[in-house]
């Protein structure tokens, strides 16, 4: 099930400038998106902010929002196999707690698909209901699970 | 209740039916509850029973429905069909009969229940586990896919569990220690089952308590202002979910509903395994029994170790809603305009016949 939403060309482009590390959004960590009366919409406020520390405590309680997570992490020098080193990882996660109404619900769900389709290269998507399941160890955690 | 009800033939009109349809439907049943031959379920365990029933009862709903006129929307309204899982292909080109060409809708998306309580919970990934009034599934959704080798419907010889199992369970316990309801005890079961009953996290220790002190006993007052007290009732109750072999009398092959959901995660991929147990969605009326969900996180936790579980993290989500979590969620998929794999209209249908939904029968998301 899919829900048709307008993902602009805006989101894509500065999603690819994360990604890749060029251009506007070079250095920022994250773009946080919001969706409205069906298109996507890139949360300014949100966006500007520095780490992810940060942006858990501005998250709104009562509303969803879609965040593009610019992941790196040293891999663990116990796992056998991989060498160590610096990894990237791009992480979609959804910010969806347990306030918000079923419908709002519902399209949250729908529309994630649709906007994952657009961006290329996610790696893994996460799901959080709650602050305390939004820290960068648990991302690393199970990115490395993925990994393997 | 989907249930219907006719009247002996009394001379008394009281007892008559005030509608056009001749029978009581649903829960005007409780009004008068002990005028009735018999009333039987019309949908067990997700497959309805009785056709001619069936159709009475959905024009009945569909005369409550506000601001529905039968003539002029029965050609433009979109259906959705919300089915339980492993729906036999016969009873769905039944529903696709009646739809079609008895009520005659526009078009109709056939949805399975869990996915659509998963995605009103906002989740694309996670385990969706539904104990209804008569049935009890599971079902493994991974990114919006259903895993449908791996979904599970608690099975046994001649049974299965369910809100409506521990109604009469509760009645018929009553009945053992010399308390006899008529009819109406159904409803005054239910009363009882759904005030007072609750999950032990471990039954032998209420068992010991209970024998030790009276603390866990709780009065109820019965229609006549009699009052009974309730007491070991409470924690069996809730007990029957996970061991129906023992407490109902029928051999339930799969076990209880811990047992379910412990071999439907061991059947998924190791990969999703952890994405699924973070994400134990609840949904139906039964699952909204006190302590439930702390039972359910117990039970896996010390079930599943390591090596088969990558992390040993459980979390179960119960919601307000969860009780409808299924049918909201069918009520947004027909209000938004979603696109789903399986449209079926009725032009479509006029052409091919049941045999239309072949292609969707074997397919589940």
């Amino acid at each position: 099930m899919m829900l048709n939403t307008q993902v602009s060309d805006e989101i894509i482009q500065s999603y690819e400038e994360m990604r890749l590390g060029k251009g506007k959004f070079k250095e920022s960590k994250f773009i946080v998106l919001h969706m409205e009366e069906g298109s996507i919409q890139i949360d300014q406020n949100l966006t500007r902010l520095q780490n992810l520390d940060e942006l858990v405590d501005k998250l709104p309680a009562k509303n969803s929002r879609f965040i593009c997570y610019h992941l790196s992490f040293e891999m663990p020098s116990q796992t056998s196999g991989l060498r160590e080193g610096k990894r990237t990882k791009m992480v979609f996660i959804t910010w969806c707690p347990n306030e918000v109404n079923v419908k709002e619900k519902f399209k949250v769900a729908a529309t994630c698909k649709t906007v994952k389709a657009k961006l290329n290269g996610m790696s893994m998507s996460y799901y959080a209901g709650c602050k305390g399941e939004l820290d960068e160890k648990q991302l690393i955690e199970k990115c490395i699970t993925f990994i393997k | 209740p989907s249930m219907i009800g006719r009247p002996k033939n009394s001379p008394n009109a009281v007892f008559q039916p005030q509608h056009e349809f001749k029978c009581h439907i649903g829960e005007e049943l409780h009004q008068f509850p002990f005028r009735y031959d018999e009333f039987k379920p019309i949908i067990s365990c997700g497959i309805v029973q009785d056709w001619d029933e069936m159709i009475i009862l959905l024009e009945y709903c569909l005369k409550k429905v506000p601001k529905f006129d039968m003539q002029e929307g029965k050609y433009t309204r979109r259906v959705v069909l919300n089915e339980p899982l492993l729906n036999p292909i016969k009873n769905k080109q039944k529903w696709f009969e009646i739809l079609f060409e008895y009520f005659e809708f526009h078009s109709l998306v056939p949805q399975v229940q869990p996915l659509a309580a998963l995605y009103a919970s906002g989740r694309t990934t996670g385990l969706v586990l539904d104990v209804g009034e008569d049935c009890t599934q599971i079902l493994p959704v991974y990114d919006g896919y259903a895993l449908s080798n791996v979904m599970n419907k608690m099975r046994s010889w001649g049974g299965r569990v369910g809100g409506g199992d521990l109604t009469k369970f509760v009645a018929n316990l009553k009945y053992e220690s010399g308390w006899e309801f008529s009819n109406s005890g159904r409803e005054i079961s239910k009363k009882i089952k759904e005030r007072l009953a609750y999950v032990a996290p471990n039954y032998w220790k209420e068992v010991e308590l209970n024998a030790e002190s009276s603390q866990l006993s709780r009065t109820f007052e019965l229609p006549d202002k009699t009052t009974i007290t309730i007491d070991d009732l409470r924690f069996k109750c809730g007990e029957v979910l996970f061991r129906p072999s023992e407490f109902l009398g029928v051999d339930y092959v799969d076990g209880g509903i811990d047992d379910l959901l412990i071999n439907t995660l061991l059947k998924s991929p190791i990969d999703c395994r952890n994405d699924f147990s973070n994400n134990i969605v609840l949904c139906g009326g039964t699952a909204l029994m006190p302590g439930f969900k702390e039972r359910l996180e117990l039970e896996v936790q010390s079930r599943i170790l390591p090596p088969h579980l990558p992390t040993p993290k459980v979390n179960v989500i119960q919601q307000v809603e969860s009780s409808y979590l299924s049918w909201i969620g069918g009520a947004i998929i027909g209000s938004l305009g979603l696109t789903t794999h399986y449209i079926f209209s009725r032009e479509g249908y006029m052409e091919s016949g049941v045999d239309i939904n072949r292609p969707y029968s074997l397919n589940l998301s």
